[in-house]
């Protein structure tokens, strides 16, 4: 785990210098909320009604926490993005009222922030958990309390919560660590720690509802709302079903679900996924492509020795089970890392430039080889960066005064397998792929890379294949192929697309129609496309 | 329920069960009589009296000790720290449920010991027959029979016991309990080696669906409707065999509950489904799983415990007032009725070092005379109060002190008073179905 984690993190911040240098920057998604103002944001809500759509064409009555006195309904409410440090305020009034017949003032509801301490409420009505506003549309409750830990938090109605949640009162509150500057690489950051630094960052607000229950509440029938007989049909993430969760925020056909989840990065860019369960149940969200480094969960970074080891104890994985009521932090990074071929569909002494987040581990020979020799070491501590055995990858090895194997028509390809015991030894199968075998002085380079390998199929004629909306009709990055007609697309830059999606295969469908729910497609574009 | 809740707490030991091996220090042995048996728990809000099978503790003659009725969860068994041996005697005095067994047995999953499976003709040892089934995990015991197992290879820890005998039934009936074995004394004591504690608490969540008790009940379960537990939809969700308002009833910490202080929260889920116990206002660090402790402790407000999971982990409050504890997978009714289930308070019975007099939010404690004024805020009032008390200086653990009945006030200031107890520096807490709370009062120190 640790090797993973130190393995992604070095390279990729050598990645991050080198794009520096060749791409602009200034383009690193955010995640949309209210922010306030700084060190003592206040944010009125004000728990409204309304309707929201789902893909399977059906409308729900639901409750949100709406932005103030304009703001319309909306599920999820706000997503707060306050500092570190700063006193929170929020001012909480209700307006719900149950249409019927008969119509009937909606019951009380509250707010409350799971990871954030000292909380202070007043105004309103005691409740079971919290201050509580009666939906006479004017009580006013006040609830204060400094963020005083960066991260990704939660919060959502403490009353009746089984009703409450379900109908929608719940959002994200997110804490800049102090210092955060999202222009600057290095202080784009979810936590204090730099190990948390991040070029991209999403929300995944995972949520469930049971279409059954809600017309219950609207037509005053709360007799018969039973929350032990919940069974959802519904799966949203930050409010909405795919395909929905890939529209553009704020779109006019979605007046009620202002956030869309459509994310997307480039090569060796660090993408924060900033996960949330706000529901009734655990979601496995499945994140293809690659594993993710969680770096935290519930606002706190795994970490050894809080506050100073960093998140050491940070598990990569595929599935982030995300249970309701907490927070998870995530960091996916995506490069061709063993994909088989390379994803530029360049060969070996180009042309094409190099891309430099071909290298999935790169180091130097200790001792000098001839062209027999079948056994290599590297400096004492590299070989680490190596795929462990019993793995076998692909490596090329070229002359030191060249920046890449490119440069060298010397180069070499072999196939390598770190020894057992010493992970600094390499065994290694010589001139692979064409090449010839060269005598090698110590200092020459050995890097892990598809860099140059082709494709390993031969691709099917494109009559024999089905292609979704987001094929690009080539399986190489930023390349375009043919397409029958209607299909493709979606993906004008030709990158590649992941399904981030629930595990539970149920979830992704929305009221049984596959595909929805609780699904987006991460999209990774080619160096150079823009992301808004 | 209120004898229930203290004699929860009590230790073996003080029952006078508790057998040492009577020479060579290091080989000793802790020893447990229980007897299984049904019971009913009446629900809230008028809500119905459900048939259920729990545990009673009792003497080697498996004659109730007294005070003890048969509860749900079980007992709580503690092991003293150091000993080696754990047995625990085992009387079956449960009622014939029709075609349904009421053969029983007993098992600490994360603890190993010599199990010999029962299969459903009854047999045990080798299985002769492809139609043979597992019924229960370890031997068995027919109604009026006993059987004693014994654990050899104890360790620290939180475990759950239960009913290894068809235990889709049996346990969902009520067959669960706590046992805990601390690796020190103390004090402070120690749950795991070098994870000290001042206080605890004992957080057992499960939940009744109470169609199949009631089948169970009558004789009919394994008849249609009831044919299995396929269908298990439950509707009362417990903390420690009660649903709130009725957590409230009985304190859930040992002794009072000082701010500042290391309090040992001993997580367990006997019950069918996961839940997520989320705590407001704090974080715990969670330092062990299953009775294992973890390397690594983790700070978090929430925990995914699965049916079958024990968590230990470690809050100090350092402020006042109620801290809610709830399951965030909204298992928060009783029946459709809101504000239930899951839900409690981690509540501090005054500020360390000093006697705010206040409890909670709603209810005030003030000295007069030789009196003790407990005056309670607008709220709906129980019939009655239960006092528990406890001395400021020792903090020795709870001890039920008196039982107020206080008239519906029509101002909602009025209050009940009881006599001041002669050692004038007392900690109190107070229970009742829609209330708990604590306080000190007397001189500041």
């Amino acid at each position: 785990m640790n090797r993973e984690r130190k393995r992604m993190w070095t390279k990729e911040a050598a990645t991050l210098a080198v794009l520096l240098l060749g791409i602009a920057v200034g383009s690193h998604a955010t995640i949309l909320g209210l922010t306030g103002t700084s060190p003592n944001p206040t944010f009125n809500f004000i728990a409204k009604q309304g309707y929201i759509s789902t893909p399977d064409g059906n409308s729900i009555y639901c409750w949100g926490y709406a932005n103030g006195a304009t703001g319309a309904f909306q599920l999820p409410g706000p997503t707060l993005i306050v500092n570190e440090g700063d006193t929170v305020t929020i001012t909480l009034q209700n307006q719900i009222s149950i249409p019927g017949p008969p119509a009937v003032p909606g019951p009380a509801v509250s707010m409350i922030f799971p990871g954030q301490q000292n909380v202070s409420a007043s105004g309103g009505t005691a409740g079971v958990l919290t201050q509580e506003a009666p939906s006479d549309g004017t009580t006013t409750v006040t609830y204060t309390f400094v963020a005083a830990h960066p991260g990704t938090y939660t919060y959502f109605s403490g009353t009746r919560m089984e009703l409450e949640v379900e109908m929608g009162l719940y959002g994200a509150l997110i804490v800049r660590p102090a210092g955060f500057d999202p222009n600057v690489a290095a202080n784009r950051r979810a936590y204090d720690d730099p190990a948390s630094q991040y070029d991209h960052e999403y929300l995944y607000l995972l949520s469930d509802l049971d279409p059954t229950l809600h017309p219950l509440v609207e037509q005053n029938k709360l007799d018969q709302y039973d929350n032990t007989t919940f069974f959802a049909n519904n799966w949203l993430v930050t409010g909405r079903c795919f395909p929905d969760t890939m529209a553009d925020p704020n779109v006019g056909y979605l007046p009620s679900q202002p956030y869309n989840t459509a994310p997307l990065t480039h090569p060796g860019e660090k993408v924060l996924l900033r996960f949330i369960g706000a529901g009734h149940d655990l979601h496995p969200l499945h994140h293809h492509g690659n594993n993710a480094l969680m770096i935290a969960k519930d606002g706190r970074l795994l970490e050894s020795a809080p506050g100073v080891s960093g998140p050491d104890l940070a598990v990569s994985d595929f599935t982030e089970t995300v249970a309701p009521g907490e927070t998870i932090d995530a960091i996916w990074v995506w490069y061709g890392y063993h994909l088989g071929w390379d994803e530029y569909g360049h060969t070996l002494g180009g042309p094409g430039p190099f891309q430099p987040n071909e290298i999935y581990a790169q180091s130097t020979l200790a001792s000098s080889i001839g062209v027999a020799d079948t056994t290599i070491s590297v400096p004492a501590g590299t070989g680490h960066a190596f795929l462990p055995p019993p793995r076998t990858f692909r490596a090329i090895i070229w002359g030191a005064g060249y920046a890449n194997p490119d440069l060298d028509p010397n180069r070499e390809v072999v196939t390598a397998t770190r020894s057992l015991t010493n992970p600094d030894t390499f065994t290694i199968t010589r001139a692979q792929e064409g090449t010839a075998a060269q005598a090698w002085s110590v200092g020459s380079i050995i890097a892990d890379t598809d860099h140059g390998l082709p494709l390993p199929v031969t691709m099917p004629s494109i009559q024999n294949l089905e292609f979704g909306q987001y094929a690009s009709g080539s399986p190489f990055l930023g390349q375009s192929g043919a397409l029958p007609p209607l299909q493709g697309g979606f993906n004008p830059y030709n990158g590649y697309y992941y399904m981030f999606h629930s595990h539970n295969e149920k979830e992704i469908v929305n009221n049984n129609v596959f595909p929805g729910g609780m699904l987006t497609m991460m999209g990774v574009l080619p160096y150079g496309a823009p992301i808004p | 329920m209120t004898m229930q809740g203290m004699t929860r707490w009590l230790k073996p030991a003080a029952l006078g069960v508790l057998l040492w091996a009577s020479l060579a220090g290091p080989a000793r042995a802790a020893d447990f009589y229980l007897k299984a048996a049904a019971m009913t728990k009446t629900m809230p809000n008028a809500g119905p009296a459900i048939t259920m099978w729990g545990y009673v503790l009792c003497d080697a003659t498996f004659t109730p000790l007294a005070g003890q009725v048969v509860q749900v969860p079980g007992p709580r068994l503690v092991v003293p720290p150091g000993d080696t041996t754990l047995n625990i005697h085992l009387l079956d005095g449960l009622p014939s449920a029709g075609s349904e067994t009421s053969n029983t047995s007993l098992v600490i999953p994360e603890l190993p010991a010599t199990m010999v499976p029962t299969w459903t003709d009854g047999t045990t040892g080798p299985r002769t027959s492809t139609t043979q089934r597992v019924r229960s995990f370890t031997q068995e015991v027919a109604p009026g029979g006993s059987v004693t197992y014994t654990w050899t290879s104890l360790r620290p820890g939180t475990f759950l016991y239960e009913s290894g005998t068809h235990p889709s039934v049996q346990v969902q009936m009520g067959l669960y309990g706590c046992v805990t074995i601390d690796a020190a004394a103390g004090p402070p004591a120690q749950a795991y080696p070098g994870v000290s504690y001042d206080n605890e608490a004992v957080l057992v969540f499960s939940e009744v669906d109470p169609a199949i008790h009631a089948a169970v009940a009558a004789g009919t379960y394994g008849t249609a409707p009831y044919t299995s537990t396929i269908n298990y939809t439950p509707k009362y969700f417990f903390i420690n065999g009660a649903p709130y308002p009725d957590t409230l009833a009985a304190p859930i910490f040992t002794k009072p509950f000082v701010l500042g202080q290391r309090i040992l929260l001993r997580f367990l889920n006997p019950g069918e489904e996961t839940h997520v116990p989320v705590l407001q206002d704090l974080y715990m660090t969670v330092v062990a799983q299953d009775g294992y402790p973890l390397p690594f402790p983790r700070t978090e407000y929430s925990l995914i415990l699965e049916a079958g999971k024990t968590f230990d982990a470690i809050v100090t409050p350092t402020t006042s007032g109620l801290h809610g504890l709830f399951d965030r997978r909204l298992r928060l009714t009783n029946n459709m009725a809101s504000n239930g289930g899951m839900l409690t308070y981690l509540t501090d019975n005054g500020a360390a070092g000093g006697c705010p007099g206040t409890v909670g939010s709603t209810l005030k404690l003030s000295k007069s005379g030789g009196q003790i004024l407990f005056t309670w805020g607008n709220i709906a009032l129980a019939s009655s109060y239960i006092v528990y008390q406890s001395n400021v200086a020792s903090l020795a653990p709870f001890t039920q002190q008196d039982t107020l009945n206080p008239t519906a006030p029509a101002d909602g200031t009025t209050g009940a008073t009881m006599p001041m107890p002669p050692d004038n520096l007392v900690f109190f807490l107070i229970a009742g179905d829609n209330l708990a709370g604590g306080g000190c009062v007397g001189p500041q120190r």
